[in-house]
Protein backbone atom coordinates (compact mmCIF):
# COMPACT_ATOMS: atom_id res chain seq x y z
CA UNK A 1 0.00 0.00 0.00
CA UNK A 2 2.79 2.39 0.97
CA UNK A 3 4.72 1.51 -2.21
CA UNK A 4 1.64 2.24 -4.35
CA UNK A 5 1.16 5.56 -2.56
CA UNK A 6 4.84 6.47 -3.07
CA UNK A 7 4.61 5.57 -6.78
CA UNK A 8 1.49 7.73 -7.16
CA UNK A 9 3.20 10.62 -5.39
CA UNK A 10 6.29 10.17 -7.60
CA UNK A 11 4.13 10.25 -10.72
CA UNK A 12 2.39 13.45 -9.57
CA UNK A 13 5.76 15.03 -8.73
CA UNK A 14 7.19 14.20 -12.17
CA UNK A 15 4.04 15.42 -13.94
CA UNK A 16 4.07 18.69 -11.97
CA UNK A 17 7.79 19.21 -12.63
CA UNK A 18 7.30 18.62 -16.35
CA UNK A 19 4.33 21.00 -16.54
CA UNK A 20 6.33 23.66 -14.64
CA UNK A 21 9.17 23.34 -17.18
CA UNK A 22 6.75 23.53 -20.12
CA UNK A 23 5.04 26.65 -18.68
CA UNK A 24 8.40 28.32 -17.98
CA UNK A 25 9.67 27.58 -21.51
CA UNK A 26 6.43 28.99 -22.99
CA UNK A 27 6.78 32.06 -20.76
CA UNK A 28 10.37 32.67 -21.94
CA UNK A 29 9.28 32.26 -25.59
CA UNK A 30 6.43 34.72 -24.97
CA UNK A 31 8.89 37.22 -23.43
CA UNK A 32 11.25 36.94 -26.41
CA UNK A 33 8.38 37.39 -28.89
CA UNK A 34 7.19 40.48 -26.98
CA UNK A 35 10.69 42.03 -27.16
CA UNK A 36 10.86 41.33 -30.91
CA UNK A 37 7.37 42.65 -31.54
CA UNK A 38 8.00 45.82 -29.57
CA UNK A 39 11.17 46.27 -31.62
CA UNK A 40 9.25 45.84 -34.90
CA UNK A 41 6.25 47.95 -33.91
CA UNK A 42 8.57 50.74 -32.74
CA UNK A 43 9.62 51.07 -36.38
CA UNK A 44 6.00 51.26 -37.58
CA UNK A 45 5.01 54.07 -35.21
CA UNK A 46 7.90 56.10 -33.84
CA UNK A 47 7.30 58.07 -30.65
CA UNK A 48 9.57 59.40 -27.95
CA UNK A 49 8.26 56.90 -25.40
CA UNK A 50 8.81 53.70 -27.43
CA UNK A 51 12.25 53.34 -25.85
CA UNK A 52 10.66 52.99 -22.41
CA UNK A 53 8.31 50.25 -23.66
CA UNK A 54 11.27 48.48 -25.28
CA UNK A 55 13.31 48.83 -22.08
CA UNK A 56 10.40 47.43 -20.09
CA UNK A 57 10.10 44.44 -22.45
CA UNK A 58 13.83 43.74 -21.96
CA UNK A 59 13.47 43.97 -18.16
CA UNK A 60 10.51 41.58 -18.43
CA UNK A 61 12.61 39.11 -20.47
CA UNK A 62 15.42 39.30 -17.88
CA UNK A 63 12.86 38.76 -15.11
CA UNK A 64 11.41 35.73 -16.97
CA UNK A 65 14.86 34.17 -17.41
CA UNK A 66 16.00 34.79 -13.84
CA UNK A 67 12.72 33.62 -12.31
CA UNK A 68 12.67 30.47 -14.45
CA UNK A 69 16.22 29.69 -13.39
CA UNK A 70 15.40 30.23 -9.72
CA UNK A 71 12.25 28.04 -9.92
CA UNK A 72 14.10 25.23 -11.72
CA UNK A 73 17.04 25.33 -9.29
CA UNK A 74 14.90 25.44 -6.14
CA UNK A 75 12.07 23.04 -6.96
CA UNK A 76 13.12 20.58 -9.67
CA UNK B 1 3.02 62.55 -25.49
CA UNK B 2 3.44 60.16 -22.56
CA UNK B 3 3.08 56.39 -22.44
CA UNK B 4 -0.64 56.49 -21.55
CA UNK B 5 -1.69 59.19 -24.01
CA UNK B 6 -4.67 58.22 -26.17
CA UNK B 7 -5.27 61.53 -27.96
CA UNK B 8 -2.54 63.76 -29.34
CA UNK B 9 -3.14 66.68 -31.64
CA UNK B 10 -0.24 67.83 -33.84
CA UNK B 11 2.28 65.76 -31.88
CA UNK B 12 5.96 66.63 -31.83
CA UNK B 13 8.51 63.88 -32.38
CA UNK B 14 6.02 61.29 -33.67
CA UNK B 15 6.50 59.59 -37.04
CA UNK B 16 5.18 56.50 -38.78
CA UNK B 17 6.90 54.10 -41.16
CA UNK B 18 5.27 55.13 -44.45
CA UNK B 19 5.23 58.87 -43.71
CA UNK B 20 6.15 61.02 -46.71
CA UNK B 21 8.57 63.93 -46.34
CA UNK B 22 6.61 67.00 -45.27
CA UNK B 23 3.49 64.98 -44.38
CA UNK B 24 2.04 66.62 -41.29
CA UNK B 25 0.41 64.49 -38.59
CA UNK B 26 -2.77 65.98 -37.18
CA UNK B 27 -3.86 63.28 -34.72
CA UNK B 28 -2.27 60.22 -33.17
CA UNK B 29 -5.01 58.19 -31.50
CA UNK B 30 -5.43 55.09 -29.40
CA UNK B 31 -8.48 53.69 -27.67
CA UNK B 32 -9.49 55.95 -24.77
CA UNK B 33 -7.54 55.05 -21.65
CA UNK B 34 -10.77 54.42 -19.76
CA UNK B 35 -11.34 51.35 -22.01
CA UNK B 36 -8.37 49.75 -20.23
CA UNK B 37 -10.13 49.74 -16.87
CA UNK B 38 -11.63 46.19 -17.22
CA UNK B 39 -8.26 44.49 -17.78
CA UNK B 40 -6.53 46.69 -15.19
CA UNK B 41 -9.23 45.60 -12.73
CA UNK B 42 -8.78 41.91 -13.69
CA UNK B 43 -5.00 42.26 -13.26
CA UNK B 44 -5.38 43.77 -9.79
CA UNK B 45 -7.78 40.98 -8.92
CA UNK B 46 -5.17 38.51 -10.22
CA UNK B 47 -2.54 40.09 -7.97
CA UNK B 48 -4.85 40.12 -4.95
CA UNK B 49 -6.29 36.58 -5.21
CA UNK B 50 -3.20 34.62 -4.02
CA UNK B 51 -2.69 37.15 -1.20
CA UNK B 52 -6.30 36.66 -0.09
CA UNK B 53 -5.94 32.88 -0.44
CA UNK B 54 -2.74 32.82 1.65
CA UNK B 55 -4.36 35.03 4.25
CA UNK B 56 -7.37 32.69 4.40
CA UNK B 57 -5.15 29.60 4.71
CA UNK B 58 -3.14 31.18 7.52
CA UNK B 59 -6.37 31.76 9.44
CA UNK B 60 -7.98 28.39 8.45
CA UNK B 61 -5.13 25.83 8.02
CA UNK B 62 -7.58 22.91 7.72
CA UNK B 63 -9.09 24.44 4.53
CA UNK B 64 -5.86 24.18 2.48
CA UNK B 65 -7.14 23.24 -1.00
CA UNK B 66 -3.82 22.64 -2.70
CA UNK B 67 -2.40 20.21 -0.17
CA UNK B 68 1.06 19.86 -1.73
CA UNK B 69 2.82 22.51 0.29
CA UNK B 70 6.09 22.02 -1.63
CA UNK B 71 4.32 23.15 -4.81
CA UNK B 72 2.23 25.87 -3.24
CA UNK B 73 4.81 28.60 -3.80
CA UNK B 74 5.46 27.42 -7.35
CA UNK B 75 1.74 27.45 -8.13
CA UNK B 76 1.49 31.00 -6.83
CA UNK B 77 4.46 32.04 -8.96
CA UNK B 78 2.83 30.37 -11.99
CA UNK B 79 -0.34 32.28 -11.25
CA UNK B 80 1.61 35.55 -11.19
CA UNK B 81 3.28 34.61 -14.51
CA UNK B 82 -0.22 34.24 -15.97
CA UNK B 83 -1.18 37.65 -14.56
CA UNK B 84 2.00 39.26 -15.99
CA UNK B 85 1.42 37.66 -19.43
CA UNK B 86 -2.21 38.80 -19.47
CA UNK B 87 -1.38 42.36 -18.34
CA UNK B 88 1.52 42.75 -20.75
CA UNK B 89 -0.48 41.36 -23.67
CA UNK B 90 -3.37 43.75 -22.98
CA UNK B 91 -1.08 46.77 -22.57
CA UNK B 92 0.96 46.06 -25.71
CA UNK B 93 -2.24 45.53 -27.70
CA UNK B 94 -3.58 48.89 -26.53
CA UNK B 95 -0.28 50.72 -26.98
CA UNK B 96 0.43 49.60 -30.55
CA UNK B 97 -3.11 49.86 -31.92
CA UNK B 98 -2.79 53.35 -33.30
CA UNK B 99 -4.76 55.53 -35.67
CA UNK B 100 -2.87 58.30 -37.43
CA UNK B 101 -4.62 61.18 -39.16
CA UNK B 102 -2.40 63.28 -41.41
CA UNK B 103 -3.18 66.07 -43.84
CA UNK B 104 -3.03 63.57 -46.73
CA UNK B 105 -4.50 60.33 -45.38
CA UNK B 106 -5.70 58.18 -42.52
CA UNK B 107 -3.59 55.26 -41.30
CA UNK B 108 -4.93 52.41 -39.16
CA UNK B 109 -2.27 50.29 -37.44
CA UNK B 110 -3.80 47.08 -36.07
CA UNK B 111 -1.68 44.93 -33.85
CA UNK B 112 -2.37 41.64 -32.08
CA UNK B 113 0.59 40.40 -30.03
CA UNK B 114 1.83 36.94 -31.09
CA UNK B 115 -0.54 36.89 -34.07
CA UNK B 116 -0.48 39.67 -36.59
CA UNK B 117 -0.11 43.31 -37.46
CA UNK B 118 -1.93 45.09 -40.24
CA UNK B 119 -1.44 48.60 -41.53
CA UNK B 120 -4.21 50.02 -43.72
CA UNK B 121 -4.59 53.53 -45.03
CA UNK B 122 -6.85 55.63 -47.17
CA UNK B 123 -6.52 59.03 -48.76
CA UNK B 124 -9.20 61.70 -48.37
CA UNK B 125 -10.24 61.62 -52.04
CA UNK B 126 -11.53 58.08 -51.41
CA UNK B 127 -13.51 59.04 -48.29
CA UNK B 128 -17.18 59.26 -49.24
CA UNK B 129 -18.74 59.75 -45.86
CA UNK B 130 -17.70 60.13 -42.24
CA UNK B 131 -19.64 59.79 -39.03
CA UNK B 132 -19.15 59.18 -35.33
CA UNK B 133 -21.12 57.40 -32.65
CA UNK B 134 -21.11 57.33 -28.86
CA UNK B 135 -22.96 54.16 -28.08
CA UNK B 136 -23.49 54.09 -24.33
CA UNK B 137 -23.51 56.16 -21.17
CA UNK B 138 -19.80 55.53 -20.46
CA UNK B 139 -18.81 56.75 -23.91
CA UNK B 140 -20.95 59.86 -23.49
CA UNK B 141 -19.67 60.51 -19.97
CA UNK B 142 -15.98 60.01 -20.82
CA UNK B 143 -16.29 61.59 -24.28
CA UNK B 144 -15.09 58.72 -26.43
CA UNK B 145 -16.64 56.71 -29.25
CA UNK B 146 -16.26 55.32 -32.74
CA UNK B 147 -15.47 57.26 -35.90
CA UNK B 148 -16.55 55.65 -39.20
CA UNK B 149 -15.20 56.47 -42.63
CA UNK B 150 -16.93 55.07 -45.71
CA UNK B 151 -14.44 54.80 -48.53
CA UNK B 152 -14.51 53.93 -52.22
CA UNK B 153 -11.38 51.82 -51.78
CA UNK B 154 -11.13 48.04 -51.40
CA UNK B 155 -11.47 48.33 -47.64
CA UNK B 156 -14.97 49.81 -47.55
CA UNK B 157 -15.03 51.08 -44.01
CA UNK B 158 -12.46 52.51 -41.65
CA UNK B 159 -13.43 52.36 -38.04
CA UNK B 160 -11.64 54.14 -35.22
CA UNK B 161 -12.76 52.21 -32.17
CA UNK B 162 -13.38 53.97 -28.85
CA UNK B 163 -11.20 56.99 -29.60
CA UNK B 164 -11.34 60.11 -27.39
CA UNK B 165 -13.12 63.24 -28.71
CA UNK B 166 -14.75 61.52 -31.71
CA UNK B 167 -16.71 64.64 -32.68
CA UNK B 168 -13.54 66.69 -33.09
CA UNK B 169 -11.82 63.93 -35.07
CA UNK B 170 -14.81 63.43 -37.39
CA UNK B 171 -15.07 67.21 -37.89
CA UNK B 172 -11.43 67.55 -38.95
CA UNK B 173 -11.59 64.45 -41.20
CA UNK B 174 -14.75 65.65 -42.94
CA UNK B 175 -13.11 69.07 -43.56
CA UNK B 176 -10.03 67.37 -45.02
CA UNK B 177 -12.21 65.07 -47.16
CA UNK B 178 -14.20 68.05 -48.45
CA UNK B 179 -10.99 69.84 -49.45
CA UNK B 180 -9.58 66.76 -51.23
Amino acid sequence: MDILFDQGLNFITIALNLSIIVILVLYIIFSIIIVRQVQLMSKVIITGVNKYVYFFSLVHLAFALIMSLVIILTTI
Amino acid sequence: MNIFTAFTEKPKGVYFASQEPGEEIIFVLRKAFVTNIPWIFISFLGILLPILYMNYILNHPSQNLIGFSMFENVLIIMWYILVIVYTLERFITWYFNVYVVTKQRVVDIDFKPLFNKRVSETTYDKVEDSSFAMNNIFQTFFNYGNVYLQTAAEKREFEFNSVPKPARIQDIISDLAADA
